[in-house]
């Protein structure tokens, strides 16, 4: 998988829009126990990639492996034609620019940059701002390790902390400083230096809900002026569709959806894409073509039927938003039997959200989950208790087969 | 209900923190045991001749050998201690016996008698040394009963304490940290000249008064390695053992000075640095 952002489209052969100058060409390969990482990522100089996914999909191991702070010894990284890992052969990462390089690369030697001489900007999620320094001490501290004059570097900091809104708290320790405050800070941080590539861990995730909305939109606008490639971490959708032009779906240490933010969350392929939105995607044993439209076949024996087109895009799966699905108790049928073909089903929860009561059923033939959103109105009502029985209808015109 | 709830945790907890006989009684003999003694010397002490005796020529210059040595010592531990320290918080990923190995090397000064330690440092840098002889024959240096001497032997035995309290202090940095510096360019030295000993500054100065006690009041290893030169390895403490024989009021004064150094450097220490290295 190697689709990579503008530009990849008008060059064959030259690889991916992210060896080109400026950008990232990333094949990550880490394996760590149990856990393996196999996931490649081009980003294009401007573009902000947001990798999305469950706790432990590897999403902090790829963060990791690009800064050198994860040891990633079968992978290949190149960042503004630089080569942060990988085999090198007359300053030409190998392996990745075809198969015939694939036997001369296995004996060229390895070449891994260490993380203190990687051009890698890292904000980390708990921000990690040195307790003992000043806010603009901090963000000198990347030019003064790097050997930048201390007049010098103090006058860049200040400037960065002045981009970042926060010249006037230049003297603050950490510890008087508030969580998106001392967000801040870290982002300038690691901006300072003026890093190839910046990588961002969960950067939001630390915040309160009100500084997360307001800092969302500001760091919007800072990555908006990063002129390198940018990768993010986040399991908020939210914060991927805000800030990335591109969100690229890892689960279990793989890329398995990728592409602009609302069009991933519009068509998930995974059910755990599905669940950011509160969709439901199943995997049908079959799908093929039936009176009026497509018809999926569900473990179990079950059916449900679409009146769209066929997706060309991803694995095979059902897919529809919480909107299309309608619960009804068993045995009253108000459309006389003209509607989908009912699942009969048991209430697995019920959780209140904020207008709305999500609940989540499984269906007797084939044990497939979906939630349904009912009004508030009904809460406590016996339909929807725990373990009672139900009948799932799904909207047909609303149903993405593939 | 809530506040009845904790209102009776309360008074089961005030309950609770009254001792039993059984532990107190032996509590306030144990505390009887260490505080009398300095009761008894400040009943005992010659008050009225404290000036002269103290401003004698054998106690100034006990005391001046006292800080001189008990500084160079400090600082010699500092300079050895803490890269020492380090090493001990690095070698968890050695092999266990390495390890233990290590630790029981940097621990033994703190259980050895210190006398000791003096007779074992004789045999290293005496005339007739294992280094000592070379030393003398080859460079015509010779370090038994010398100021450089008494460092030394304070050293020995003052050290470990400054090495376990770094040590304790380095395992409190957050490792995050460190690879957030190493993140941003930093050097492992520059990391650590920049993030990790400001961090540890608290432990290194407990660690470095604690040391400096004892290198003060170290007596076994000074007396058996540096002996008790008036003016040159006469030390505060060996002076006291010597007062004791012949003047034993002066012996009382010169004891004074240093309890009030000891009880002086617990209160430079406050709890929050004495606790650095349990963290």
């Amino acid at each position: 998988m190697t689709a990579g952002g503008p530009g990849s489209a008008g060059s064959p052969g030259s690889g991916s829009a992210g060896s080109g100058p400026g950008g990232l060409a990333a094949r990550l390969r880490v394996a760590r126990g149990d856990f393996r990482l196999d996931l490649d990522l081009d980003v294009a100089p401007g573009e902000v990639v947001a990798l999305l996914g469950p706790n432990g999909a590897g999403k902090s191991t790829v963060l990791g492996a690009l800064a050198g702070l994860v040891p990633a010894d079968g992978s290949d990284v190149v960042l503004d034609g630089q080569v942060l890992e990988g085999r090198v052969l007359g300053g030409r990462v190998l392996g990745a620019t075809g198969p015939a390089d694939a036997t001369r690369a296995s004996s060229a030697p390895r070449a891994s940059v260490p993380a203190r001489d990687r051009p890698v900007g890292t904000v980390f999620q708990d921000h990690r701002l040195f307790p003992h320094l000043t806010a603009l001490e901090n963000v000198a501290f990347g030019l003064r390790a790097r050997g930048v004059p201390a007049a010098e570097a103090r006058a860049r900091a200040h400037v960065e902390l002045e981009r970042v809104g926060l010249g006037d708290l230049a003297r603050r320790r950490p510890g008087e400083l508030s969580g998106g405050q001392s967000q801040r800070v870290a982002v300038a941080r690691a901006l300072a230096p003026g890093p190839r590539l910046l990588l961002l861990d969960e950067p939001l995730a630390a915040l309160d809900a009100t500084a997360r909305v307001e800092l969302r939109a500001a760091l919007a606008e800072l990555l908006g002026a990063v002129a390198g490639p940018t990768v993010l971490v986040t399991h908020d959708p939210v914060d991927a569709v805000a800030l990335a032009q591109r969100v690229v779906v890892v689960e279990h240490g793989r890329a398995v959806q990728q592409g602009r933010p609302a069009a991933v969350l519009l068509d998930p392929h995974s059910p755990y894409a599905a669940s950011l939105t509160g969709a439901t995607v199943w995997t049908p044993e079959r799908v093929h073509l039936a009176a009026g439209g497509l018809e999926a076949l569900l473990p179990g024996g079950g059916t449900v039927r679409s009146t769209r087109e066929r997706a060309t895009e991803g694995p095979s799966r059902v897919a529809f938003p919480a909107e299309a699905v309608t619960l009804r108790p068993p045995g009253h049928d108000p459309s006389g039997g003209a509607g989908p073909a009912p699942l009969p089903a048991r209430v697995l929860r019920v959780e209140q959200r904020l207008s709305r009561l999500a609940v989540t059923v499984v269906t007797d033939a084939g044990g497939l989950t979906t939630t349904a959103e009912v009004p508030l109105e009904a809460v406590g009502a016996p339909s929807w208790r725990p373990g009672a029985a139900v009948v799932v209808q799904v909207d047909p015109s609303r149903v993405t087969l593939a | 209900m809530p506040a009845s709830a904790s209102a009776e945790r309360g008074a089961g907890a005030r309950r609770d923190r009254r001792l039993p006989p059984l532990v107190l009684v032996p509590a306030l003999v144990g505390l009887a045991l260490l505080l009398l003694p300095a009761v008894a010397l400040l009943v005992r002490a010659p008050w009225a001749s404290l000036g002269p005796r103290l401003l004698s020529d054998t106690v100034l210059d006990a005391l001046r050998v006292s800080v001189t040595s008990a500084v160079l010592a400090t600082l010699l531990s500092l300079v050895l201690g803490v890269p020492l320290a380090w090493l001990l918080t690095t070698s968890d990923g050695w092999p266990a016996p390495w390890r233990r190995l290590l630790r029981a090397v940097v621990t033994v000064p703190l259980v050895l008698p210190p006398v000791v330690g003096g007779i074992a440092l004789l045999y290293l840098l005496g005339r007739t040394g294992l280094i000592g002889r070379p030393l003398d024959e080859l460079l015509g240096v010779t370090i038994p009963f010398t100021l450089a001497a008494v460092v030394i032997a304070q050293t020995f035995v003052a050290m470990p304490f400054l090495v376990l309290s770094v040590e304790g202090a380095l395992r409190g940095v957050d490792r995050g940290l460190e690879t957030a510096a190493a993140a941003l360019g930093a050097s492992r030295w520059y990391a650590f000249r920049r993030v990790t000993v400001p961090l540890v500054a608290p432990g290194v100065t407990a660690g470095a008064v604690l040391c400096f006690a004892r290198a003060l009041g170290e007596f076994g290893a000074t007396i058996t390695f540096a002996g008790t030169f008036p003016g040159r390895t006469q030390t505060l403490p060996t002076s006291v053992y010597l007062a004791q024989q012949s003047d034993p009021e002066s012996a009382v004064a010169i004891s004074l000075v240093l309890l009030a150094v000891g009880v002086a450097v617990l209160l430079l220490l406050r709890d929050r640095w004495l606790t650095t290295g349990a963290r």
